[in-house]
């Protein structure tokens, strides 16, 4: 199959979605140029009516999405920068995501939020690099964080044919990664793990670009010291699904969660705490966490490699776990 | 009179008036009585600014109301039964008990929803729902209505400038009844003159007396012709008054930002008194046609709070239904075993 890079097969979700789907429109800020890669040509083939470019206005932008899905399209709009999401929380959360519950069920809000380069890119610093998916959880939006190009184009489509508001995380860490990718369109369904390496001895619950991380922690610890690492890439955060998480855990017994978002109230905790309270007589060791220290990120290298998730980290879990003396 | 309001459209507008008035006072009668939880912020005195608007527009235009917005239910003829209802938080209410005095949404059927406890939160939704009909080639225009307190709002401002940007059919009406809870518009707002606020976003804003139906009809009438024709937004600050405090609990907080004499003064211009003075010393019609309007809302409001206390409650399991579109097992979770 031919291998295309990550960015480029969300660029071709969203290009073959608009020639399907007419109401599928673009909002976003320096889209029709494509700043970020992911709307890359979309203004040359659909023009100003369907790739709309907005004032730097991001509550107004998300109000205009939620207000003219409910009228009858169905917007993708791009933040720019991940923090974006912060300042238009309002109408993310008590609007976008609740209007239909408060409905009564009555309305649907079909718009889909891309967040292309999301967390640290190294040198940004504190407000670029954020993974801020554990708010948007917390407010009961659909969060999906796809870890390789395949994976992109089928749960973008997904995302944008679902009838709710869905956030797409797109890690930077992982838009150059190429990938096999389908020529066809084709969906990948929301609320569906995929164990993207089998093993036997332990559980990594990797999201976003640390299923790559943990791959490779993976293969490394299975050739060099025989400890068979089972990967876990939930893809969607919000529907989890915790039933393949259960059926790993169930043979593996142990569990490391590695996640790239701030450790308190976070996405990993929030699966250990799964863990502790449905599956407790599953596991034969307490669960490891792998996350964000509690602090914006910081803009100096070794600060900022400090902070956040990585290879060694993870390593080092494994082997504690494992009840290995080199931890 | 303008010329298109005869003699039915006259009555219909104090039917519309007076249903509003009493569907209000009713309300703040059952709460006081137990059968409603939480606060009430009725619009009572304001009633003339969203019957004047909306019946100037069409049917299927789109109203996003603020919280003071009761009055357009009862031009849009939805039955107050279930407006009741969802305030009694019962089962046939308009959205099952689950949205409440504050959430009101009849978008599907009546083309407007109210979702106010943010102020002037639904703003850009309708500056959006303009979009969406300038986009999809509809001729159905955008009305979005919010308070004078609503305008120092920062999402208000990018709503104002994205539409003048795009050109989007779109009335933002101002409610200004003076007071954004206790805050005087004059202390809260940066220029004298409220329609400078449009003027400063590049399109045109009118001031009209917001106690007189009829101006409120005309200025309304004459802006939809030019904002379904595509000449872009308008600014109406309709001026009004609130009779009642800002919400319910208000009458026993002793608050004084504002003096009896001057709610007095205001109270004299009740748009349910003056409508009718007026088409009586006008000839338009017969006191005795005006009582059996009154007569007749009275029987309306007396069935639709029968209809409210006879509705069921949800079952308590409703609570965790109507979250998502597309429905998955075990989610929204539960929050506990």
């Amino acid at each position: 199959m031919r291998e295309i890079r990550y960015l480029q097969a969300v660029a071709e979700a969203l290009n073959n979605e608009m020639k399907i789907n007419e109401d599928v429109i673009v909002m976003g800020e320096d889209v029709r140029e494509s700043l970020r890669g992911v709307t890359k040509g979309l203004y040359n083939i659909f023009g100003k009516d369907r790739v709309i470019d907005f004032p730097i206005s991001e509550q107004g932008m998300i109000g205009c999405g939620i207000g003219s899905a409910i009228s009858g399209l169905r917007p993708v709009i791009e933040f720019q920068i991940n923090e974006f999401t912060f300042f238009a929380f309002e109408q993310l959360i008590l609007q976008s995501q609740r209007l239909r519950f408060y409905s009564g069920g009555k309305i649907k809000i079909p718009v889909t939020y891309i967040v292309p380069g999301s967390g640290a890119r190294g040198g940004i610093s504190g407000q670029h690099s954020d993974n801020p998916y554990s708010f948007l959880i917390h407010g009961g939006m659909k969060v999906v964080i796809p870890s390789c190009a395949c994976d992109a184009k089928g749960l973008l489509v997904s995302a944008i044919r679902d009838n709710d508001p869905v956030a797409v995380f797109l890690p930077t860490r992982v838009l150059a990664e190429k990938g096999e990718v389908p020529e066809e369109q084709y969906t990948i369904p929301l609320g569906k793990a995929e164990i993207k390496k089998t093993g036997s001895d332990i559980t990594v619950v990797a999201t976003g670009h640390c299923v790559n991380i943990a791959i490779d922690i993976a293969r490394k610890l299975e050739a060099e010291e025989g400890i068979s690492v089972e990967v876990f890439d939930p893809r969607t955060l919000l529907p989890f699904d915790k039933e393949t998480l259960e059926k790993s855990i169930s043979k593996t017994g142990k569990v490391v969660i590695i996640d790239d978002s701030p450790i308190s109230c976070g996405f990993s905790n929030e699966v250990a705490a799964l863990i502790g309270e449905e599956y407790f007589s599953k596991i034969k060791a307490p669960v490891k966490i792998i996350a964000r220290a509690d602090v914006p990120v910081p803009f100096s290298e070794p600060l900022e490699e400090y902070v956040l998730p990585n290879s060694e980290k993870l390593e080092k879990a494994i082997y504690m776990l494992m009840g290995r003396t080199n931890a | 009179m303008h010329k298109d309001l005869n003699k039915k459209k006259c009555l219909e507008i104090f039917k519309q008036l007076y249903l509003t008035r009493r569907y209000s006072e009713t309300v703040v009668d059952l709460g006081d009585k137990g059968y409603i939880r939480g606060p009430l912020h009725p619009g009572l005195g304001m009633e003339a600014v969203c019957v004047g608007v909306l019946n100037a527009i069409d049917n299927n235009d789109f109203i996003g109301l603020s919280h003071r917005g009761q009055a357009a239910y009862a031009v849009r003829n939805v039955k107050i039964g279930i407006l009741l209802a969802e305030q009694f938080g019962k089962k046939d209410g308009c959205n099952h008990g689950k949205g409440g005095t504050m959430h009101f949404n009849l978008f599907n059927e009546k083309r407007l929803f109210e979702v106010d406890s943010e102020v002037a939160g639904k703003v850009p939704i309708f500056t959006g729902v303009a979009l969406g009909c300038k986009l999809r080639g509809l001729k159905q225009i955008s009305v979005v209505f919010y308070g004078d307190g609503g305008m120092s709002e920062g999402w208000v401002h990018e709503s104002m400038n994205l539409a003048k940007t795009f050109n989007l059919p779109i009335i933002f009406v101002v409610e200004n009844n003076r007071y954004a809870v206790t805050t005087k518009v004059e202390y809260a707002c940066s220029v004298k003159n409220l329609t400078d606020r449009a003027k400063a976003y590049g399109f045109e804003g009118i001031e009209v007396d917001g106690m007189d139906v009829e101006k409120i009809y005309t200025v309304t009438k004459e802006s939809v012709l030019k904002v379904r024709n595509g000449s872009g937004p308008i600014n109406i600050i309709a001026n009004t008054y609130r009779f009642c405090g800002h919400f319910t609990a208000e009458k026993i907080l002793n608050l004084h930002y504002r003096s009896q004499e001057e709610v007095e003064e205001w109270e004299k211009r009740d748009p349910i008194l003056t409508w009718p003075q007026k088409l009586i010393e006008e000839g338009i019609c017969k006191r005795e046609e005006i009582e059996s309007v009154k007569e007749m809302v009275e029987k309306e409001i007396i069935e639709a709070v029968e209809f409210a206390k006879s509705s069921e409650l949800p079952t308590p399991e409703d609570a965790l239904r109507g979250m998502y579109a597309t429905e998955y097992p075990g989610i929204p979770r539960k929050g506990w075993f």
